[in-house]
């Protein structure tokens, strides 16, 4: 059962199925909490995802994954990206444990099982 | 002015012996070891939430000078947090207050205070008499400052930061990136709040800044792995500890390979303006 779960969780369906109710029969009630990629947000971030430090998400790419994201959540891309859709230097985006900066910025490739984090600057000392 | 410290090769006292027993007697440490601490120049950035801690357990092992820069007086609401600093401080002065306890807590150490903020104007003067730098500033213009200072003096800047239940902890060596590497622009104001606006778990301060301490023991030891290229993230709610890389980014202004920023700049407005070109082209940032 585990084995045909995985073959319906190909990414390209996935993203889709997940936004279907589970009763249209779409991949074996594929949903949200099988999404392959974790999502790590801090503070500040936090208040554009309902509090969550922590949830699951689908997408290729960083920027698949931004934009998945902001449509279950909108508004999160502006707290990640400007207005050109650059993404902000004082926001720090982290595959795994790596900036993805140094990978491949926002077209850096996504696998299931990646957790990537967003993490923006703290300044408090006091 | 820094003292003259007690020359490396003093003997330890039984006074001290004793004291430091605990640390002596661990083969990493030793009298040379305790003699090395003794001898180290640390300056800490605040005596508050971070500064607190980090100053309180550097008196404890020793370390024998101890600048603090502070200007601040104490207040009702530090006290859920600023170790240092008890009821009947309040409205006294931090740096008075932080010196009488740490005096207190090991009179052996030398405190010396910097009662003014730091600026681009003293931040070169201030650093140069020390080995290390430890950052508990609570704004981004200080924390730009510090890291820009600490390079251009070759000095290692511990380096901390909390906010909610969150906390940050790094090393920046010099050649090994800094604060501009992992985060070349500041916010702009308002987007991040501080400890006042968004609140602060009192605990985690004592908890990043004994990190802090520890890696500063670390360093005038030179033992262990620093947390040199790597960023420790704190989350309290969950207490999952995790790191990341921070590497030096061969484009940053301050460390990377064609740098643009060689002196101190004006924080204020670095970190005042939002990181946006202007209507006419030029960097709101980058011009002070
Ligand atoms: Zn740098």
């Amino acid at each position: 059962m585990k084995e045909a779960l995985l073959v319906t969780t190909k990414r390209g369906d996935a993203t889709d199925c997940a936004r279907l109710p589970p009763s249209n029969g779409c991949s074996l009630g594929r949903r949200d909490d099988s999404m392959p990629v974790t999502v790590n947000v801090t503070s500040v971030i936090q208040q554009a995802v309902n509090g969550q430090r922590e949830f699951k998400a689908d997408g290729g790419t960083i920027r698949e994954l931004i934009d998945n994201i902001d449509r279950d959540y909108p508004g999160f891309a502006g707290r990640i990206t400007d207005d050109k859709g650059e993404m902000l230097r004082f926001v720090n985006v982290y595959l795994n444990d790596e900036d993805v900066r140094y990978l491949g910025g926002k077209d850096t490739a996504i696998k299931d099982g990646d957790t990537v984090s967003f993490l923006p600057a703290l300044a408090g000392g006091m | 002015m820094v003292e003259q410290p007690k020359t490396n090769s003093a003997a330890l006292s039984p006074d001290e012996v004793m004291r430091y027993s605990r640390h002596i007697i661990m083969g990493q440490v030793g009298p040379q070891g305790q003699r090395k601490l003794r001898a180290a120049k640390v300056l800490v950035i605040g005596a508050g939430g971070l500064g607190g801690p980090v100053a309180l357990y550097l008196a404890l092992a020793g370390v024998g000078t101890i600048g603090i820069c502070e200007f601040d007086t104490v207040d009702l609401s530090n006290l859920q947090r600023q170790v240092l600093h008890q009821t009947a401080d309040i409205g006294r002065p931090k740096l008075v207050s932080a010196t009488e306890k740490i005096k207190a807590h090991n009179p052996h150490v030398e405190v010396v205070g910097h009662p003014m903020p730091i600026t681009s104007d003293n931040a070169m003067e201030m650093i140069a008499g020390y080995d290390i730098v430890v950052n508990g500033a609570d704004n981004f213009a200080t924390r730009y400052l510090v890291n820009d200072a600490a390079y251009l003096s070759g000095k290692t800047l511990v380096d901390g930061a909390i906010l909610l239940f969150d906390g940050q902890a790094t090393v920046y060596k010099p050649g090994s990136g800094c604060y501009r590497c992992l985060y070349p622009d500041p916010p702009p104001p308002g987007l991040v709040p501080s400890c006042a606006e968004a609140g602060v778990l009192g605990a985690i301060t004592g908890l990043v800044g004994s990190i802090q301490a520890t890696e500063v023991f670390k360093q005038i030891l030179g033992i262990g792995n620093p947390l040199v290229n790597r960023l420790l993230l704190i989350d309290a709610l969950t207490m999952e500890f995790r790191t990341m890389k921070v590497r030096r980014d061969p484009s940053c202004p301050l460390c990377g390979d064609n740098p643009t920023v060689t002196e101190l700049i004006d924080y204020d407005a670095f970190c005042g303006s939002p990181p946006l070109t202007l209507p006419d082209g030029t960097l709101a940032a980058a011009t002070h």
